[in-house]
């Protein structure tokens, strides 16, 4: 019985010490690691991806007295070059002295020119990699190289990865125009292919000279400045147009990524005299499959304020307000359908009609797979149904300059 | 039963019942031995020799010599220890031995009946005929009252002296609730648990333990409700001890408890008497040793540390946030550096960028990895703590500005630990004294080390790990037979309400039922006030 309990405590204690054998296996002292929180990918001319990682100078974004620290930029980019992604940052580490950690990287920009050519090689390494999170957001610049927008230093959020991260979220439920879409979305749209991804667009705004200089930062009017504009459309993993207004917040109803938005509306002979806020959208599709041709049913439900009105309306009839609501609807409706109008010109599945298709009737989906997007999509009859809900008018019922 | 009958306590009780069994001995052990074996002389001077000679002449023994009966009347002696008795009651029954007329003709046997019954106005007077018996009572505040011609001695109960007055508790302060607590007196200790419980069925077993010290200790149980197995086995524990200096309820703790290689107490003490009554109720047994404001109960379970006096007597819903508080609290005082030096090292992606960011920028300067950081900081705050407790008041104050000071401010400055470091430190130690029991605070301490040193090696992984092997652990345990984790394993769910919360007392109607075994009612009518003359049904939960 001794012997017995003298052999168990003896495997305990083997075990136990067996977890010390390969302790500290991934163990990163904070100040061993450079801490990356956006990554920009560009194309050279010969063919080679060049990486720009955006570093953040921990110690100069905190208020440095009490840490006794140099003030400098409150970021560093580095670049690499090379033919696989992998290899790029592997090379980035002949210029930085600590290993770069990829947790936290928010944001993925991807050049302009390169999202035209087709990204799908390139994202594989984001998705594989252990370290990677494809929570980061993606956005393509528009009109410059990635790594400009990347190396840009901007006021008030002086990461600007972090400014442009949050600032997609923002306008998403603001404006509703653009997009915050994480890679995970991106690369499941991809992969299903029963559905295009739209990507939110980032420019370079003042002069990009300076945009990497410290003085920018400390400008009151910035003298460069990333700005999130417009939407890139995709076809597969192609970029082919660049959208905004009415038809990217169609699309984005369509996706049911909205959050809120502002609509004006029309009042009998004025031109968008009222505009209303959108606070709740709800959007379903229902396939249905009849006679080897699928059919839609977009259903929509909007809730929201009528938040300013520039014509005399007595809005505290309730007739007035179930009025506007109609007026909305019609606006709302009109949006959706020119976006879908769009998609089918353009051949791409924006609103991810195949994929709601899919789920339904995977069978014939995969039937119809090879050509929905040239032979399908274009054919395929919408019926688009949209109840709007003004819930309240704000702080008034009628404007004061009402006539009696 | 052989294992519980070993040698010393068993026999010391034969000799007190059938002292005539054993004969004169010389035992090589002790002195002490050596006169327990001894009866008393019918000669009184050869007696007083005796004593004299036993306590080599000890100055605060004290005799007084008288004659008793006249001018034919035999000799006698008083003998008292200095301070152990109470000076009014020895001179009152002196004075009536005095002044009492006795006829000094009548024999030894019937004088000393006559003092016992006539004359000596003390409520416990009792005979001796050993020499064992005779220097338990002398020593423990008893008057001897030795007659020539005799070969047994009166005993007096005359204890008193100067103890301690019962005080407000000084380590278990309580908001609402009783402000009274345990003395070093074990009468006073006794009195005060009898006075909250008058039942008859509250027994009081007294019993003798320490070779040198011959301390008392009162085994406190309330028949009927207590488990008598339990009961057994506590008084045979207790008989067991055969130590020289039982100087504290601590060290009867370390006797008797289940465990000793573990950093949980298996053995729960108080130094509140509400807290012991409560506890008898519950059909635990209370171990009352003299000189010790501290009363050990037992069977002791894991929750029993958790629950403070103040939750029984606040409403039920304050005490369910507080109770829930301290469980978190002590969780916090487990893990919390561990959790620092884990995510800070193994787990950056598990905090959000902009508290990353701040880490890193306050680590950036400081030249140490994080868990040395962790394990610097943490010594010196025990450091601190423990001389905080050692120093006088006035200077434990200053003691406290340095630390502050030193670690709070320079520390920081000097770039020896960040300051999420410190304030990571200072949460733990907060939350280290939210614990109610010292005991388990204490042992979280311990175990933070260890817990930290894991967490150093393989990040959360090792917390995992280490808490398992404390709940492994925590669920091995027994106190006096009874699962040290009931009634959360084995699930009890009736007493389930007294755990991590408390319910309200009217739907507390079990007593712990592994402890009691029988009797497991509290209450079994509905406590709920209604309006009157709406009569409830039985079960009715609601009124």
């Amino acid at each position: 019985m001794k012997n017995i309990r003298k052999g168990i405590g003896l495997t305990m204690i083997i075990c136990l010490l067996s977890t010390f054998l390969y302790g500290c296996w991934s163990k990163k002292e904070l100040t061993e690691i450079a801490i990356v929180v956006g990554i920009g990918i560009d194309k050279n001319e010969n063919g080679t991806y060049r990486a720009s990682v955006q570093v953040v100078n921990p110690r100069n974004i905190t208020s440095g007295q009490q840490l006794g620290g140099l003030t400098g930029p409150p970021i560093t980019v580095y670049h690499g070059d090379g033919h696989t992604l992998l290899e790029v940052a592997r090379e980035v580490t002949k210029v930085v002295s600590r290993e770069l950690l990829f947790d936290h990287c928010n944001l993925v920009v991807i050049q302009e020119d390169l999202a035209k050519e087709g990204i799908k090689e390139i994202l594989d390494v984001l998705e594989r990699s252990p370290d990677f999170r494809t929570t980061a957001l993606i956005a393509i610049a528009k009109g410059t190289k990635a790594q400009n927008i990347i190396k840009t230093v901007t006021p008030v959020d002086y990461v600007s990865a972090q400014k442009i991260t949050y600032g997609l979220e923002n306008t998403q439920a603001r404006l509703g125009e653009n997009i915050a879409l994480e890679l995970s979305q991106f690369i499941n749209d991809l992969y299903h292919v029963g559905a295009s991804p739209v990507v939110s667009g980032i420019e370079m705004i003042g002069d990009e000279e300076k945009a990497a200089s410290e003085e920018n930062a400390k400008s009151t009017i910035p003298l460069a400045n990333v700005k999130i504009n417009k939407l890139a459309v995709f076809k597969e993993d192609r970029m082919i147009d660049w959208i905004d207004g009415d038809k990217a917040k169609g699309i984005i109803m369509l996706r049911n990524l909205l959050k809120g938005t502002v609509v004006n509306l029309d009042w009998k002979e004025h031109k968008e005299a009222i505009s209303v806020t959108i606070h709740r959208a709800i959007v379903k599709i229902k396939p249905s499959y009849k006679n080897g041709k699928p059919t839609f049913l977009i259903k929509g439900r909007f809730e929201g304020n009528i938040s300013e009105v520039q014509v005399p309306i007595p809005l505290n009839e309730p007739a007035m307000v179930a009025e506007v609501e109609n007026i909305l609807s019609e606006k709302l409706k009109k949006m959706m359908e020119e976006a879908l109008d769009y998609a089918k010109e353009k051949q791409t599945d924006l609103a991810g009609l195949g994929e709601k298709f899919r789920l339904k009737y995977p069978k014939e989906y995969f039937q119809l797979r090879a050509d929905w997007n040239e032979k399908i999509l274009p054919e395929i009859v919408v019926d688009i149904k949209v109840k709007s809900i003004l819930r309240r008018t704000d702080m008034k019922f009628e404007p004061f300059f009402i006539k009696d | 039963m052989s294992l519980f009958s070993k040698p010393f306590g068993k026999k010391k009780k034969n000799d007190k019942n059938r002292p005539e069994e054993k004969p004169v001995s010389q035992d090589p052990r002790g002195q002490a031995d050596w006169i327990e074996k001894q009866f008393l002389d019918q000669n009184l001077d050869k007696n007083i020799e005796f004593l004299q000679k036993t306590t080599g002449n000890s100055s605060d023994i004290q005799y007084r010599h008288v004659t008793l009966g006249g001018n034919s009347g035999r000799k006698a002696c008083i003998v008292i220890t200095e301070g152990l008795v109470e000076n009014l009651l020895v001179l009152g029954f002196l004075e009536s031995i005095l002044e009492k007329e006795m006829d000094g003709q009548i024999p030894s046997e019937q004088m000393m009946e006559q003092l016992r019954e006539r004359i000596l106005p003390i409520s416990k007077v009792g005979t001796v005929q050993t020499w064992t018996d005779l220097f338990h009572a002398l020593l423990s505040g008893q008057s001897i009252l030795l007659l020539d011609g005799m070969a047994k001695a009166l005993t007096v109960s005359t204890e008193g002296g100067e103890f301690r007055s019962i005080q407000e508790p000084t380590s278990e302060v309580s908001i609402r609730g009783p402000k009274d607590s345990f003395t070093e007196s074990l009468i006073t200790n006794t009195a005060l648990i009898r006075r909250r419980i008058k039942n008859p069925n509250l027994w009081v077993e007294r019993l003798e333990i320490g070779k040198v010290t011959k301390t008392e200790v009162n085994v406190i149980y309330i028949k009927g409700i207590a488990n008598d197995k339990i009961v057994q086995e506590v008084k045979e524990r207790l008989q067991r001890i055969e130590y020289g200096q039982v100087l504290d309820s601590g060290t009867v703790e370390q006797f008797i408890e289940d465990q000793t290689f573990s950093p949980f107490p298996t053995v729960y003490h108080t130094e509140r008497p509400d807290v012991v009554s409560s506890n008898l109720a519950e059909g635990r047994v209370a171990i009352v040793c003299d000189g010790s404001p501290f009363v050990l109960t037992v069977p002791a379970l894991f929750v029993e540390f958790f629950q403070a006096t103040d939750d029984y007597y606040a409403r039920f819903d304050i005490s369910v946030a507080i109770r829930f508080l301290r469980v978190i609290a002590f969780f916090i005082s487990l893990i919390a550096p561990a959790t620092y030096v884990a995510i800070t090292t193994f787990h950056h992606e598990m905090i959000p960028t902009i508290l990353l960011l701040s880490i890193a920028a306050q680590r950036e300067a400081v030249p140490f990895p994080a868990f040395l950081e962790a394990f610097l900081m943490e010594m010196a705050f025990e450091i601190l703590r423990e001389a905080g407790i050692r120093l006088p008041r006035f200077i434990g104050q200053t003691v406290s500005i340095v630390g502050a000071l030193v670690i709070g401010q320079a520390a920081v400055q000097a770039n020896l630990v960040s300051p999420a470091m410190v304030i990571v430190v200072s949460i733990t130690g907060i939350a280290s004294f939210a614990t109610p029991s010292y005991s388990v605070a204490i042992s979280a301490r311990l175990i933070r080390f260890a817990i930290m040193i894991l967490a150093a090696f393989i990040g959360f992984y090792g917390i995992v790990i280490s808490l398992m092997f404390m709940v492994l652990h925590l669920n091995s345990l027994r106190s006096f037979g009874v699962p040290y984790m009931e009634p959360l394993s084995p699930m009890i769910f009736s007493e389930l309400g007294d755990t991590l919360v408390r319910m309200p007392v009217r739907t507390l109607k079990m007593r712990p039922k592994l402890i009691s075994q029988k009797n497991k009612f509290r209450l079994k009518t509905e406590q709920q006030p209604g309006p009157s003359g709406n009569k409830r049904k039985k079960g009715d939960d609601n009124g």
